[in-house]
């Protein structure tokens, strides 16, 4: 059998809008927003550069909730290009992007196969007049699919290798919704030589060889969550060898997160350039295509802790920096977390014989159910009655803990008078 | 601080009052009713404190009994340091005066410092009072007492919790309340506004389908009509072309019917009239040249007929020149001959007269001989010069013989005038100088010698100056006698000069009576006379000249006056040579053109014999023309020229209308089906055919303007929304609103929480701490109460204060009797004071009748309780009770005796 080499990438989430808050930066929020693009331009051109026979698209390569006609539209391309340039594109719906929610009149390139929801599908990749390979698909016909879509597989054709192209959470994937649910073995057991996954956005292999399953993980990250570099799989199929498998990096946009300690800031100044030092030393260890997104966690007792509890003060610091690295290359996005105290100590305070003793006490303690009770009584009016708690996250444990420092802090921070 | 010492200069009804004795420890003043205690009390709060204003409406403490308002207190401080306070009246609660053995400062701030930044309040509500005061709640309400008393143990300083806990609620409500306009249901409205925007976008990806499906229609429709639209057209052209042309088709085809009927003209040669034309053209320009030469010729000839020619004068050419040159002469021999005649007749008798004036007896020949040559001219000149200076000498002596005789005779009449004094005074002058002398001598007087002897030298002087004079009158006379000699002798000699001349004269048979100068002009005048006879000979030559030159001419003339007629010896001599010469010049010029004219008449007669000979030969070409053409002579000619003109006419049109019809319709089977058409259908019907498809044709055309128009929108839609980026700016504006709503609710719920962690805390404050300021009431509360009552409670958040006895029933205020609820707010202002103390400058406390609604069991405990707490610093009990004098000083208290 020739060898069969070809790009496996995933969750494109083309167009979708960037999950933070950009109203900082609104220049930004569109260079964000094209990032995942930009990611998969990346793709294409790794495709040309790399010569390779096809590209194969495990699913969600748009945002459903978020799909517009410009994001389909450049997608296609995209597309073309590729098919330009006699290179297939397979392409599977994930639960983003399920097949009724795509504009059908679009017309595709000819080199690009949209896998049917219906059923499974099997379409060869040609080299020289030769079948060198089958892609196997089944695209998602709607979002919610439970059904384990890998039982659907079956190899059709001996000549060539079989691959899988698949939108599926295999092993029951925490964090990501249990989309047509299946195991290994259920993949194993299909007998094919690659099984290319989308959904999870972390760059997995599951398994190296006989078959390879393989999670490309998403382009592009879009969020702070999704820290780590992101890209597609350059894939080598040979006969008699284990599969190469090679992660590239596609992304443009960098997502880091940090703790600043500003114990030793005085003025907001120190505090300003300390982000600023910060973000660059950020920018100098990721050095990422375009654009660097940080998240940073201010801690650390300062004295002008009460300065940056105060209203509007974050965000008159986030401006700064923005126009600090305006023109920056590659350009910054911050993004500031104040979790500093007050410079007071927390243990002298609670050995105090005082009102303030006993509140820091009462937050200190480990048992405390009836404290947590009443504020999460307290918390329902917005978090459970209010028209708009359905855009709110469910407060869990951890959070609930966080709340009560953070509160903690608060009532500190107007009960110590330090001066 | 305590005090030892009070001077009151006047303040209400005391004056010039000393108030000494105050010791550490419990101090005792009794007085009755009236006797001042209350103003003494408040004598040292003001002085501490300072004067109210009269604003304040409170009692202003006047002294009544005189005295300056104002007064002094000595204090000794807790490090042993005395001072005296001493305080005016003034702005600013009035002049305060802190004096120390080394200075004396000034000003309430100074004071307050001594004071341990005591407030007024403080003072007033828990060190120094009166029993209202005590009794009045409020008096414990100030925010400082408050503070010191709910804040002392809560460890906030001067912080209200009250104020945070307000803060804090303010901020949640800002965020958020359940109803009404908050941070959070402004952002929900945004977010559902833009969910709905993007929504209805996102509808547009099936409205996307749906116009690409119909774009697609309206492009096939469009291209359907287009060729329909094309079908017509040609069809339309056809009928167009069929009714433009048809006038044409027409024409084409009858003259190609009539041409095919005409004789052959193919041969006949197509400039044939030009040829013809050009032919007899030059017939005629021959034909006309021919009678041009010959009119000439006749005129030549006629021409030399009329010429007249004199032969025979002609040929007497040498004597006509000769005569013709002496025109001249002979004109002025006739002009001048008559003027000469007289010329030499006046000359001749001009001579004469001449001849005559120089003497009447010369004639011409006396004259021709006689001649002056240059010597005697000189012997001439000389006579006459030697006359003149003879003469002159004579008259020069004539001249001074007569002046000197006149002279002479006016110095005789004229006489000697000299003065007889004078004649005689040179004999004095020369007597007066030898008396001097003599005297001079006399005397021996040398100077008047010497003057008298220059006085006689004068005298003698003068003497002989007049002798002198009468001398030159002798010699006068002798001058006379010479004079009229040397006359004489000059006179002779001139007399013989002139004898001299008259000789001269006579040998020249001149008249001896004339004078030098008159020889000298006859010599001039007969070499004058002499030019004249030689002028009246050359005269008389020219007069014979004269003659001879007529002579001639007359002879020339009338040998020739036979040859012309006009000539005769009447005539003039000129007007006749005139005449011969003319008649001769005519002849000459006449004789030349005639030789001329005779060339001339010989080139036009061969001129006119080799036009004839072209003549001929060009009607015998127009001959051969015509007959080389087919026509028997010219009238057939024309004739056969007239018929290839027509046919040449319709060949054109048949080749012009076919062309046309070529260009429009085509060649060949085009051509053929288009006359059959035309032939066959007439033009009304073609024009109605025409008429009826361009109906349909406009028709057509709107029906496809239509669909383009509908296409270009549906396109523009399409690209309308495939270029729409209002979703992508919607949706990252959902995005970050969203984001921005969790974080508004977190940081909601951080405010919330905080509040609840507030209440929780005040909670267990209340349960497990309460302020030390209570802890220490609750103390002497229960000793004073003698444990009836063993707590006090200040709730956290409210000013209420409990009592708790034994039993731990609890007790409002209003629940209290009288007497329980002063003992505890003594209790209280002392558990004040020992807190307030902790940190501060002592001060004394002044009790001003509290006791009075006590019992004894508890008058007997507070005692104890005072002296108890008089042991560490000063207390001035104020009381009108002989009792509780006496039972203070049973204690030890220190008695003052006001």
């Amino acid at each position: 059998m020739a060898e069969f080499r070809f790009i496996h990438c995933s969750d494109l989430h083309i167009d979708s809008p960037f999950k933070g808050l950009t109203s900082q930066a609104p220049a930004l929020a569109r260079a964000l927003r094209e990032s995942t693009f930009n990611a998969f331009q990346n793709i294409a051109r790794l495709a040309l550069q790399e010569k390779v026979d096809a590209v194969l698209i495990a699913g969600d390569v748009f945002d459903g909730a978020d799909r517009s006609l410009q994001a389909q539209l450049k997608f296609r391309r995209i597309l073309k290009e590729l098919s330009d340039q006699e290179i297939q594109s397979f392409i599977v719906h994930g639960n983003h992007d399920p097949l009724d929610s795509w504009a059908h009149t679009l017309e595709w390139p000819e080199h690009v196969t949209i896998f049917p929801g219906n059923k499974v599908q099997h379409v060869p990749v040609k080299k020289d007049g030769k079948n060198i390979a089958w892609i196997y698909g089944i695209s998602y016909p709607e979002k919610e699919v439970s059904e384990n879509l890998a039982l659907k597989f079956r190899k059709e054709k001996e000549e060539g290798f079989s691959i899988g192209l698949l939108h599926a959470n295999v092993g029951q994937h925490p964090g990501h919704d249990n989309y047509a649910p299946c195991s290994i073995n259920d993949l194993v057991s299909r007998n094919f030589d690659y099984w290319a996954l989308g959904h999870i956005h972390e760059h997995k292999v599951l398994r190296e060889s006989e078959p390879a399953i393989v999670y490309s993980g998403n382009t592009q990250a879009r969020h702070l969550n999704e820290t780590g570099q992101k890209g597609c799989c350059l894939v080598t199929l040979a006969t008699n060898s284990p599969p190469n498998i090679r992660f590239m990096t596609t992304d443009v946009v960098s997502y880091r997160s940090a703790t600043l300690d500003l114990q030793n800031a005085e003025t907001i100044n120190d505090v300003i350039r300390s982000i600023q030092n910060q973000c660059e030393e950020l920018a100098k260890e990721t050095i990422p295509r375009e654009g660097l997104v940080v998240r940073l966690n201010l801690t650390g007792r300062t004295i002008i802790h009460k300065e940056l509890q105060a209203a509007g003060t974050l965000n008159a610091l986030m401006e700064e920096i923005h126009g600090f690295f305006e023109g920056h290359s590659p350009w910054i996005i911050v993004e500031l977390h104040a979790e500093t105290a007050g410079t007071y100590d927390i243990n002298t305070l609670k050995e105090g014989k005082d009102f303030i003793a006993d509140l820091v006490n009462l937050c200190d303690e480990t048992e405390k159910e009836e404290l947590n009770k009443k504020i999460d009584e307290s918390l329902k009016p917005v978090f459970e009655s209010w028209a708009g708690r359905k855009y709110l996250e469910e407060l869990s444990a951890e959070g609930l803990e966080s709340l009560i420092q953070k509160s903690r802090n608060l009532a500190l921070d107007q009960l110590v008078d330090n001066s | 601080m305590q005090l030892r010492e009070i001077h009151i200069d006047g303040f209400g009804i005391f004056c010039n009052k000393r108030v000494t004795g105050l010791k550490p420890g419990l101090n005792i003043i009794y007085g009755k009713n009236e006797f001042g205690k209350t103003t003494l009390l408040e004598f040292i709060r003001r002085i501490l404190f300072g004067f109210p204003t009269k604003k304040e409406k409170s009692n202003l403490y006047q002294p009544v009994n005189g005295g300056s308002m104002g007064g002094s207190l000595k204090v000794e401080l807790k490090n042993g340091e005395g001072l005296v306070i001493s305080r005016t009246p003034g702005t600013h609660g009035g002049d305060v005066r802190i004096s120390t053995p080394q200075e004396v400062l000034r000003g309430q701030d100074v004071l307050n410092h001594v004071l341990g930044n005591a407030s007024k309040d403080i003072y007033r509500n828990i060190y120094a009072f009166t029993l209202d005061e005590l009794h009045d709640f409020n008096s414990l309400s100030g925010d400082e007492v408050k503070n010191r008393i709910y804040g002392a143990g809560l460890g906030l300083g001067n912080l209200s919790l009250k104020n945070i806990e307000k803060d804090l609620e303010n901020m949640c409500t800002q965020i958020f309340r359940p109803r009404g306009a908050c941070q959070l249901s402004d952002l929900l409205e945004k977010i559902k506004v833009n969910e709905q925007a993007i929504q209805s976008i996102q509808k547009n990806l099936t409205l996307y389908d749906e116009l690409q499906g119909q774009h697609k229609k309206l492009i096939e429709t469009k291209t359907a009509v287009q060729n329909s639209l094309q079908d017509l057209e040609s069809e339309k052209r056809i009928l167009e072309s069929q009714i433009h042309l048809y006038e044409d088709a027409v024409l084409y085809m009858e003259a190609k019917d009539k041409l095919e009927s005409m004789d052959d003209y193919s041969s006949f040669p197509k400039n044939a009239l030009n040829s013809f034309k050009s032919l007899a053209q030059g017939k005629e320009s021959l034909e006309e040249r021919l009678e041009e030469e010959k009119e000439s010729l006749n005129s030549l000839k006629s021409a030399l007929e009329s010429l007249k020619i004199n032969h025979e004068l002609l040929k007497n050419e040498e004597s006509i020149n000769r005569l013709q040159q002496s025109t001249q002469s002979i004109h002025s021999a006739l002009q001048d001959a008559a003027k000469v005649q007289i010329e030499r007749e006046d000359l001749d008798m001009e001579i004469s007269s001449e001849i005559k004036s120089i003497d009447r007896n010369w004639d011409e020949d006396t004259l021709l001989e006689f001649d002056l040559t240059e010597a005697e001219k000189d012997q001439i000149d000389q006579f006459f010069e030697e006359f003149e200076s003879l003469r002159k000498e004579q008259d020069l002596f004539l001249d001074r013989l007569e002046s000197h005789r006149r002279i002479k005779a006016e110095e005789a009449s004229k006489g000697w005038n000299i003065p007889h004094w004078l004649k005689q005074f040179h004999y004095g002058f020369t007597g007066a100088g030898i008396a001097g002398v003599i005297l001079g001598g006399y005397l021996g007087n040398y100077p008047l010698l010497g003057a008298a002897v220059v006085i006689v030298g004068g005298g003698i002087f003068l003497f002989k100056k007049i002798i002198e004079e009468k001398n030159s009158f002798s010699r006068e006379d002798m001058a006379e006698k010479n004079l009229a000699h040397q006359y004489e002798k000059k006179k002779q000699e001139l007399d013989q000069k002139f004898d001299e001349w008259r000789k001269w004269l006579k040998q020249r048979k001149l008249d001896p009576g004339i004078a030098p100068i008159t020889t000298k002009n006859i010599g001039k005048t007969a070499r004058q006379i002499k030019s004249m006879i030689s002028q009246r000979g050359r005269l008389d030559e020219r007069i014979e000249q004269m003659r001879e030159t007529l002579k001639e001419a007359e002879n020339r003339i009338s040998s020739l006056t036979s040859l012309v007629e006009t000539v005769s010896p009447d005539n003039e001599i000129l007007a006749n040579i005139e005449t011969l010469c003319q008649a001769f010049a005519e002849s000459k010029v006449n004789n030349e053109r005639r030789e001329l004219l005779e060339i001339q008449q010989k080139e036009r007669d061969e001129k006119i014999s080799r036009l004839e000979a072209q003549l001929k030969t060009n009607a015998k070409e127009i001959e051969n023309f015509v007959h080389s053409v087919g026509a028997t002579d010219i009238e057939t000619f024309h004739v056969k020229q007239a018929g290839f003109e027509s046919y040449q006419d319709l060949k054109k049109t048949v080749e012009q209308k076919k062309g046309n019809i070529h260009s429009n319709v085509g060649l060949g089977q085009h051509f053929d089906q288009f006359l059959d058409d035309i032939r066959s259908t007439p033009l009304e019907e073609i024009k109605q055919n025409l008429g009826k498809k361009l109906t349909n044709y406009s028709d057509l055309q709107e029906t496809r303007e239509q669909l383009l128009q509908d296409i270009g929108e549906t396109r523009n839609e399409l690209e309308k929304l495939a270029a729409n980026n209002d979703l992508v700016e919607r949706q990252n504006e959902l995005e970050s609103q969203k984001q921005e709503l969790k974080s508004l609710a977190e940081t909601w719920a951080s405010y919330r929480s905080a509040l609840v962690l507030i209440e929780e805390a005040k909670k267990r404050y209340e349960k497990t701490r309460q302020p030390g300021v209570i802890r220490a009431a609750e103390n002497l509360f229960s000793e004073i109460t003698s444990g009836a009552y063993d707590h006090i409670i200040k709730p956290i958040d409210s000013d209420d204060i409990l009592i708790e006895n034994d039993r731990h029933k609890r007790k409002g205020v209003q629940e209290m009797s009288r007497g329980t609820l002063e003992q505890l707010y003594l209790a209280m202002r002392f558990g004040l004071i020992e807190e307030y103390e902790s940190r501060s400058e002592p001060l004394p406390a002044v009790l001003d009748d509290v006791f009075v609604n006590f019992d004894d069991e508890r008058d007997q405990k507070l005692i104890e309780v005072l002296n108890q707490f008089g042991k560490q610093r000063q207390v001035i009990v104020l009381t009108c009770h002989q009792r509780s004098l006496e039972a203070y000083k049973g204690i030890g208290a220190n008695q003052i005796t006001v």
